[in-house]
């Protein structure tokens, strides 16, 4: 494995591990509007850590090839869930951030991770957000609901809160870390960074 | 000189915002989205309502609890019987899910290594949301059960 390769891939998991096992505390409470959907009122966002996974996710997705994009979420998960715990969902939850690394890394080889497909990259995040949880929420419906037509709607009417705070939660996080991370990439800043030898000037002008 | 696509990226999405904007205008007047809970009453009428706490190993414990129909809750319900009849109750807030998560009753506590979990069920079915976002009303059956993780019946749900 390259030491370019290394270097993308070591801070991606660190990151993801740190913030998964980190930041729960510094989730703000869920603002007092509620949901009413099927007779059933639930807080309008239930908020969880999923964006920094995801976050992990797509950018392993966009900086890395096919092999290593799924190698990097997975790897976070399997980490932090021998520390957290999970049960049989996690078939779902990692195939699900794997999914995301994938849509990135079929958006990066089509169409490149720079800022002319900016809104390309929004929309691989939201896509993300919605196939993630589809599936994720096939999953706990397949486990612990009973297993008909109103079971499949009450679970995703309960998770109505969760995927609007999936979505508003990785479109700001795409925004403010995901697109600056491919300005830098675009200007090949990130690789002076990682090769402080060449002077920045001389890389911009390799364009 | 503006070119024609910012005047096309505009146009559309101020259509899109105000159609959103209308959209939640109309959420809000029809209570699909609510600012504060719905369902808290300022009624302060007393109600009783049966909790039963299921250890899962053949004991079983009742309680009569009768409280404030204004905060009554299963949280509520839960931590008055546990005040009255001097048995503990594990529960930590969650801020961002506004509810309580219960990991133990009485001594027993959940146990993720043979999967099992506290959950509770109202009238018999499988309570969907959380423990502090579930009003209860008068004549109400609460059952806390130590068990595995499962959705029960839906039928007859309220």
């Amino acid at each position: 494995m390259s030491r370019k390769k290394i270097a993308i891939i070591l801070p991606l998991i660190v990151a993801g591990i740190v913030g998964r096992l980190t930041l729960s505390r510094l989730l703000p409470p869920s603002p007092d509007i509620y949901i009413n959907v099927n007779g059933i009122t639930q807080p309008l966002f239930m908020m969880d850590l999923f964006f920094v996974i995801a976050t992990v996710s797509m950018l392993s997705g966009f900086l890395l090839d096919r092999r290593f994009s799924i190698v990097v979420p997975v790897s976070v998960m399997l980490l932090t869930d021998l520390i957290i715990g999970n049960n049989l969902i996690f078939i779902f939850t990692w195939s699900g951030f794997a999914m995301i690394a994938l849509l990135s890394y079929i958006l990066k080889s089509r169409k490149g991770f720079n800022l002319q497909s900016k809104y390309l990259i929004l929309g691989t995040g939201i896509a993300g957000v919605l196939l993630y949880d589809l599936w994720t929420n096939f999953g706990c419906w397949l486990l612990w609901y009973p297993h008909t037509v109103e079971g499949l709607i009450l679970c995703y009417t309960l998770a109505i809160p969760f995927t609007l705070w999936h979505l508003l939660s990785t479109t700001l996080s795409v925004t403010f870390i995901v697109l600056p991370i491919a300005y830098l990439k675009e200007t090949k800043t990130i690789r002076f960074l990682l090769n402080p030898e060449r002077k920045p000037d001389t890389v911009i002008a390799d364009n | 000189m503006i070119s024609r696509r910012v005047v096309i990226f505009v146009i559309i999405g101020v259509v899109v915002l105000s159609l959103s904007v209308a959209g939640i205008f109309k959420l809000i007047d029809k209570g699909v989205i609510t600012f504060g809970h719905p369902e808290i009453s300022s009624d302060n009428e007393t109600i009783k309502v049966l909790l039963i706490i299921d250890y899962g190993d053949g004991r079983l414990d009742k309680f009569n609890v009768s409280i404030d129909s204004g905060n009554a809750t299963v949280y509520s319900v839960l931590m008055k019987a546990s005040e009255e009849n001097g048995f503990p109750v594990g529960a930590e807030y969650y801020p961002q899910y506004k509810s309580h998560y219960i990991y133990s009753i009485n001594f027993t506590d959940q146990n993720p290594k043979i999967n099992k979990f506290w959950q509770y069920y109202i009238n018999g079915n499988y309570g969907p949301v959380g423990v502090d976002l579930q009003k209860v009303e008068n004549g109400d059956i609460i059952e806390w059960k130590f068990e595995e993780p499962q959705m029960g019946s839906l039928e007859g749900k309220k």
